[in-house]
């Protein structure tokens, strides 16, 4: 194993010495009015191991394009200092003992003046307070993060709100980020050890943290820290793009192992690393620019040389946080087991008691930055609860509860969508927890309205969300450990709240096919054939109910179009031919399930009904047909673009050019454009958002 | 359906329409004519002051007598697609916009322009405009789904069949997410339009939404330009954009208009012309064929 794709790392350091010469372990007198930048570097060789003999001569530094005068060169051993992170979340108990293993072998390296501490992390980081060279003491340390006798280190907003009110955020969270600035931050207090290191084990993606690796990144270089990545493959992958970034960019490594048994000699691996670099100093740059790009050459011949390009000068204070970090938070540690009465925010409770009164004017702030939305998310989550309790009737709870669901509805729809970063800030976590306020209570008409525009947001906002997760192979293996996607799970939760309910088996049905998008007319996943074969079966199931027949069997005679489709857009890509028929069979089935809708009371789903009629018959050869049915589409919703291009098209076809660019013609002069149903067939539920928040503030009407 | 089935009466042209603008050339012609747009070039660079004695044209296979002018002196008509939906957003879009107005702002006053936005819904900004006025796009932003197909079949269905060149571009990353018709359907209606098509390929999100994974249909496109005698370039930043721009106008300005009137072919159905030089090495564009 080899840190990966690394051959040369040089990490840059900007720390203010006391003389040209570096401090010798022990002494503590490391700061001075003499700016010094500090270059850590590591070169391989082309056999890929350490080249330890380098001199001076060997090297040459650049800073902005200008070359430096090198001030300090070493090539003996400088003392380092570890901030050392096990990622325990979604691990079991039994790769402890090898985490204290590979804990023990990193000591092992030690030389004089090395130190470490220990912290471990779910959705909570937390750390020894101190740093020790004491192998004994380090593996106790270890033991005791494990066991989380350790103290919490600052943590996100999220997760300590979420925590207090879902009571397991901490536990099943997964806080990379905000670990790495624990470490950072720790390291930075240290004022002994002349090279500072952050050395991270982790097997999951970060959920939880409200900061980002731009931000670790920033705060890494401006104090000089390297930062190691030791990626275990997990469940759910590992943020492995920017953790590499990351590594890359503070000149640490990252190393995947295939699991825990290979920890002990990834961190040998990083130890000996840690013993053989070189470090090179030189005057900064004198642009006044607060980043600098960094060159460094190495003239001998076949070592690979790798280096940071840009330096960040630490004067300047702390880097500015980034925009969806929690700011009202981070100062303090937390103690767990504290009490949940933080963030009850009394103005929020007279903005709920204002919606409740129907008070038209008290609509919900639209936010600009992550962080001031996360702050309102989070006041909302822990003020609710007690909102919802200070009324004494169960009836005036139930209108309280849904309540704070219509106003987080109107919250969410109000935001950019720029502003939602999923997961770490998603508009699935928060309908999450809006059902988990509603299930307190017993369902009501007015929350089939919710769920209904719980959707439509999902789709505005997360439409990746609806779909499943990209697979790891070994995930395709075992996906049952997969969590449902988000509109599955609130569709699952809809159906347990009101069972019988036919909107529901058409919802499964919509869900199943949603997930089968994208159309094949230009994609590669043949994967999607079995899930939108899937929801054919379902489509027949709700097609038995009469409430939703009509639109049961529109959908299912599409999707059996589209499936159809599939076969003519492989033989088009593969340049057979651009043409293909319908099968027999296939027309037959689409044009018998489209006459089993009958004639829909909707005139947008009679609309539909023609439009995907005409494609059917198109595609089937018979052109006249087709026309004649893009023109019954045409008249339910004249101009209205799906159909007229559909028409246009088709009249070209059949030689009748002249009517088809006066179509056309006409279409582009209309404006606004009519509302096209097609539009809200692609996006089912969205549309009508609005509408049924409406419907929601009504019901809410004293 | 095949082309072959269908009747494509779009591309035969009675010129019977005196010129529009005194600068024009005239033709006229007592039989239906049938107009070839052609670029030709050499490494690159257009090839000037051939003459109808340097082209070879058949049509089905039948060598045909033409008579060539250059298309310099002809007025261009433009529909320029842009797509401004949620994928083309922030530099891209103002890249779109810069580019955009200096392109219009360099046409000739005869020349006219139809700006187009894409979006989920296809919208023409204010019709057909004269040439030389720089368009403003930028306010326009960025947002919803694209309904690219809808936009190209359109564009290609009503660019008419005058004496006057059409032309339609296309500025995109090529996602369509929200149209009813499909690439294919686009790829079918190309050979038979009068305008030629040149596509703006701007690479974007790979994942742009609900509807959509994977594209954009490179294949497609292309060919559905190249069947015009146009061609599909990628773009890469602000300077590319404008090198399309410059690329797509300055290969109509410098190209030749072959006509002549169909002999000893059959009078119905799709006919396939190939058009070459006598002179070897050099590379020649023009449509695959018209429809009778």
């Amino acid at each position: 194993m080899k840190l990966s794709t690394r051959a040369c790392v040089l990490a840059v350091i900007v720390l203010p010495f006391a003389s040209e010469r570096y401090p010798q372990a022990g002494q503590t007198t490391f700061r001075s009015t003499t700016d010094v930048v500090y270059v850590t570097a590591t070169v391989i060789g082309a056999d890929g191991h350490l080249v330890t003999d380098l001199t001076e001569d060997d090297f040459r530094v650049r800073a902005d394009g200008v070359r430096r005068e090198m001030t300090v060169f070493h090539s003996d051993q400088i003392p380092f200092a570890a901030s050392i992170w096990f990622d325990i979340s979604p691990s079991d108990v039994g790769s402890f003992p090898l985490m204290a293993g590979a804990m023990s072998e990193f000591v092992r390296h030690f030389g004089p003046g090395d130190r470490a501490n220990v912290g471990s992390f779910n959705g909570l980081p937390s750390m020894t307070s101190r740093f020790t060279a004491n192998r004994r003491t380090l593996i106790n340390w270890v033991n005791a993060s494990l066991g989380g006798e350790d103290v919490p280190c600052f943590g996100p907003t999220l997760a300590r709100s979420a925590g207090r009110l879902a009571g397991d955020w901490d536990r099943t969270g997964t806080a990379s980020w905000s670990a790495i600035e624990c470490g950072i931050k720790a390291l930075a207090s240290d004022l002994e050890t002349p090279r500072h290191v952050v050395v991270i084990v982790t097997d999951g993606f970060d959920n939880v943290s409200g900061i980002d690796e731009r931000y670790v990144e920033r705060l890494a270089n401006r104090d000089g820290v390297m930062v190691y990545v030791v990626a275990v493959p997990g469940t759910g992958g590992v943020n492995r793009a920017d953790l590499e970034a990351l590594a890359d960019h503070t000149g640490g490594g990252y190393l995947p192992i295939p699991g825990f048994q290979d920890l002990e000699s990834a961190f040998a691996e990083v130890a000996d690393e840690l013993r053989h670099q070189y470090v090179i100093g030189f005057s900064p740059s004198t642009a006044t620019t607060d980043s600098h790009e960094i060159d460094v050459l190495c003239g001998r011949p076949n070592v690979h040389v790798r280096f940071r390009r840009a330096y960040a000068t630490s004067d300047r204070g702390t880097p500015a946080p980034p925009p969806d970090m929690g700011a009202a938070v981070v100062a303090q540690p937390l103690a767990i087991g504290a009490p949940t009465v933080e963030l009850t925010d009394p103005a929020v409770l007279a903005r709920l008691d204002r919606y409740l009164a129907g008070d038209s004017t008290m609509v919900p702030r639209t936010f600009h930055s992550r962080s001031d939305l996360r702050i309102a998310l989070d006041t909302l989550r822990n003020s609710a609860p007690s909102w919802i309790g200070a009324a004494s009737a169960p009836a005036d709870q139930s209108r309280r509860r849904l309540a704070v669901a219509a106003y987080t509805l109107d919250l969410v729809a109000a935001q950019p969508d720029t502003l939602w970063v999923p997961p770490s800030l998603s508009v699935s976590s928060v309908l999450d927890w809006t059902r988990w306020v509603l299930d307190m209570g017993p369902p009501s008409a007015a929350e089939r309205v919710w769920y209904k525009a719980a959707a439509g947001l999902l789709e505005r906002f997360e439409p990746r969300a609806i779909r499943p997760p990209l697979l790891h192979a070994d995930q395709r293996q075992n996906p049952v450990d997969l969590d449902p996607p988000p509109l599955l799970r609130l569709v699952k939760d809809g159906e347990k709240r009101f069972p019988g309910d036919a909107w529901w088996a058409l919802e499964r049905a919509l869900e199943q096919e949603l997930r089968s998008w994208p159309d094949a007319r230009d994609g590669h996943a043949p994967e999607w054939v079995t899930t939108a074969a899937s929801a054919i079966g379902l489509y027949d199931r709700a097609a038995e109910f009469a409430d939703v027949r009509a639109e049961a069997e529109v959908r299912r005679a599409f999707l059996t179009l589209r499936l159809a489709r599939l076969s003519d857009e492989k033989t088009h890509r593969a340049g057979e031919s651009l043409e293909s028929r319908l099968a027999d069979g296939d027309l037959g089935e689409v044009l018998r399930h489209l006459d089993a809708a009958g004639t829909p009371v909707a005139p947008e789903l009679r609309y539909l009904l023609n439009l995907f009629r005409g494609m059917a018959l198109q595609r089937g050869g018979r052109l006249a047909e087709a026309v004649g049915a893009f023109r019954a589409a045409f008249s339910e919703a004249p101009y209205a673009q799906s159909a007229t291009v559909a028409l246009g098209t088709a009249l070209a076809e059949s030689g009748q050019s002249g009517e088809a660019a006066a179509l056309l013609s006409r279409m582009w002069d209309i404006t606004p454009a009519p509302v096209d149903p097609w539009l809200f067939y692609v996006f089912p539920h969205y549309p009508h958002v609005d509408e049924w928040r409406h419907q929601l503030r009504a019901a809410l009407a004293p | 359906m095949t082309p072959t089935a269908a009747r494509w009466p779009l591309f035969v042209a009675a010129w019977t329409v005196a010129a529009l603008h005194a600068q024009v050339p005239v033709f006229r012609a007592g039989v239906d004519v049938v107009t070839v747009p052609v670029s030709v070039t050499k490494d690159h660079q257009p090839v000037l002051g051939l003459t109808a004695g340097d082209f070879v044209l058949t049509d089905n296979g039948v060598p045909q007598a033409v008579d060539a002018v250059a298309q310099e002196s002809l007025p261009i008509d433009i529909i320029l697609l842009l797509d401004t939906s949620a994928s083309i957003e922030g530099q891209a879009l103002t890249q779109f916009a810069d580019a955009v107005a200096e392109m219009t702002g360099g046409l000739q006053p005869s020349d006219r322009i139809r700006l187009v936005s894409v979006r989920g819904t296809v919208t023409d900004l204010g019709g057909m405009q004269a040439g030389g006025l720089r368009a403003t796009v930028a306010g326009l932003g960025a947002a919803g789904g694209t309904s690219l197909y809808n936009a190209l079949a359109t564009a290609l269905i009503v660019a008419p069949r005058i004496d006057r060149l059409q032309l339609v571009l296309l500025c995109s990353d090529g996602l369509d997410t929200t149209s009813f018709i499909g690439a294919p359907d686009v790829g079918r209606l190309a050979p038979h339009s009068a305008a030629v098509l040149y596509v703006g390929l701007r690479r974007g999100s790979s994942d742009s939404g609900l509807m959509y994974t994977g594209g954009p249909n490179t294949s497609v496109l292309r060919a559905a330009a190249e069947s015009t005698g146009g061609r599909l370039v990628e773009v890469r930043g602000a300077d590319a954009l404008r090198t399309f721009f410059t690329t797509a106008l300055d290969t109509v300005r410098t190209g030749y208009l072959l006509r002549y009137a169909p002999e000893q072919v059959a009078a119905h159905g799709w006919h396939d012309v190939a058009v070459r030089t006598r002179t070897p090495g050099l590379t020649v564009r023009a449509r695959k064929g018209y429809d009778d």
